[in-house]
């Protein structure tokens, strides 16, 4: 156990260095596929945004209505994201689509 | 936003005294920025990459996302977080930070520091013991900043042993999944030892005015985004002064990981883990509950039931304790046994407010059901342990399931209550094996 953890803290801190400092473990085939925005008009504005804070899963794993994902924008506004309304209304249309229910 | 002789970052700058949070956050932000080179390098890549976009946008053009912007202060990176705990600890998000352990993993009487859950709201702040202060205010007779010193010479201190659980713990058993962590079926919780002082001795100390109704917790946490608004809970005052609700500065007899709140955080056993607050740097006692997007968009359930997907109805209630539920922490899902084998199951239960009366194992979905075996009651919000010996007539694949009683005759459901933000899964837990013929 003890050595594992050693050997842990090691590989991590090659990591460190080998990413300048990027520090995201590795993630397995699966989870960067799962982990993808559908490409499309306000993927990038969704990945500039939303990724200051959350991990790309936590978006493409639900499914919301566009009234749901409206509320769920307002809430992040709420809670400092940069989003102007402009913005707001291109990310919801996105989400709806690729991410509706 | 409050005042508070808010932490060691502060002090570090040599501006003693009492600032507001958010001028804290500016203030110390330069400094954070030198401090934070280092350790959060993740934020500011990340910031950098995405402030490439052009400056000047027309007004129906998607907006630049802002420059990076300094924390205010040091941050502990994830990957140092995770070197310290234990192997089979799984990463669930990294923005925010969540990770725990699956139920087989959490076998042992008292939850190991390096296998207790991680559920963070912002980023890990790192902060100093020396120069860490608390502040008690709002509607109390006397003000108090208190030092940990002050803090642990002051008040005696008591250990409890009890439940900390995420409220959203074993979410995605819920169908539709519904937005937030992740958390797998056997979800976030764990019931470590915590030593701290009780809240209800500090409060008494400053004098609680009649009017008091809640109170809030304020931690030192901070987010990628200066934007960010802290994220403060306020719980009623008859919980505050319950002798379990503590002002804590160890866990299992050693200082709190930076991860769980070094050097100071509340613990509000039985209940929502939010109520919970790490870093704690103030401590305000209120004429009602606090007003805040984490009290009023978050962390919440309807006041009735609603269908499956529905979204959230204007009648919502703030979740408080958890419901009666329990877990089967051996044998671990797919286990080998020989016909003839004894199966040793044993696993834990808890009930928020209440205390567990009875846990029952079916081998046969519920058809049919035997007590198990439960060790004395510990702490009032520890869990329960219960074991139950298994003898298998048959070969295949065998389903263990486990339900629990509480003191209230609430018994725990197949599936739990669905609600919009997923909180609250005590549904049945399952865990199947294999027989082998010999």
């Amino acid at each position: 156990m003890k050595r594992s953890r050693a050997f842990r803290a090691i590989a991590y801190l090659s990591l460190l260095l080998a990413t300048g400092g990027l520090l995201i473990p590795p993630l397995s085939a699966g989870q960067q596929q799962a982990d993808k925005l559908v490409d499309g008009p306000g993927s990038d504005l969704v990945k500039a945004k939303c990724t200051l804070c959350h991990d790309i899963g936590n978006i493409v794993r639900i499914r919301q209505s566009r009234e749901e994902w409206q509320d769920t924008l307002k809430v992040m506004i709420r809670r400092g994201a940069p989003i102007t309304p402009a913005d707001e209304t291109i990310i919801v249309e996105y989400l709806t689509k690729h991410y509706g229910k | 936003m409050d005042s508070y002789n808010a932490s060691n970052a502060d002090l570090e700058q040599g501006k003693k005294g009492v600032v507001t949070r958010r001028v804290f956050l500016k203030s110390a932000g330069r400094l954070g920025a030198l401090l934070a080179v280092g350790s959060a390098s993740l934020t500011l890549d990340a910031v950098a990459q995405t402030a490439q976009t052009p400056v000047s946008t027309p007004a129906s053009s998607p907006s630049a996302t802002p420059a990076a912007a300094p924390l205010p202060g040091p941050v502990v990176p994830n990957a140092a977080i995770i070197a310290e705990k234990d192997p089979v600890m799984k990463v669930l998000t990294e923005r925010p930070l969540t990770a725990n352990v699956t139920a087989e993993n959490l076998n042992d009487a008292v939850t190991p520091t390096n296998r207790l859950f991680i559920r963070n709201n912002l980023l890990t702040p790192d902060l100093q013991a020396a120069g860490h202060t608390l502040t008690i205010k709002g509607l109390v007779d006397k003000q108090m900043t208190l030092t940990l010193d002050d803090l642990q010479k002051t008040f005696p201190a008591v250990t409890v042993q009890g439940m900390l659980e995420c409220a959203g713990s074993g979410r995605t058993a819920f169908s539709p999944l519904p937005k937030g962590t992740p958390w797998n079926p056997s979800g976030g919780y764990g019931c470590p030892k915590w030593t701290g002082a009780r809240l209800r001795d500090i409060l008494k100390a400053a004098g609680v005015k009649p009017a008091a109704v809640h109170v809030a917790f304020f931690g030192a946490d901070f987010g990628e985004l200066p934007t960010a608004p802290p994220v403060v809970r306020s719980i009623p005052m008859s919980k505050a002064l319950e002798p379990n609700t503590l002002v804590a500065w160890a866990i299992n007899g050693e200082p709190l990981p930076k991860v769980h709140g070094f050097p100071l955080r509340t613990i509000v056993p039985g209940w929502v883990g939010s109520a919970s607050t790490k870093w704690l740097v103030g401590i305000e006692v209120l004429d009602a509950p606090f007003k805040g997007t984490y009290m009023d968009d978050s962390y919440r359930v309807p006041a009735h039931p609603v269908a499956p997907g529905e979204k959230m109805p204007k009648d919502s209630v703030s979740t408080e304790a958890w419901p009666v539920k329990s877990v089967i922490t051996a044998p671990a899902p797919g286990a080998k046994f020989k016909m003839g084998d004894s199966i040793a199951v044993a696993g834990k239960a808890w009930a928020g407010e209440n205390s567990i009366t009875k846990v029952e194992i079916s081998l046969d979905e519920g058809v049919t059901w035997k007590r198990a075996a439960m060790a004395k009651p510990g702490d009032k919000y520890a869990w329960r342990l219960f074991s139950h010996t298994v003898q298998p007539q048959r070969q295949g694949h065998l389903t263990i399931i486990a339900r629990a009683t509480d003191s209230k005759g609430n018994v725990q459901p197949i599936v739990a209550a669905w609600n919009p933000l997923g909180y609250f899964w005590n549904g049945i837990h399952r865990v199947g094996v294999t027989v082998e013929k010999v």
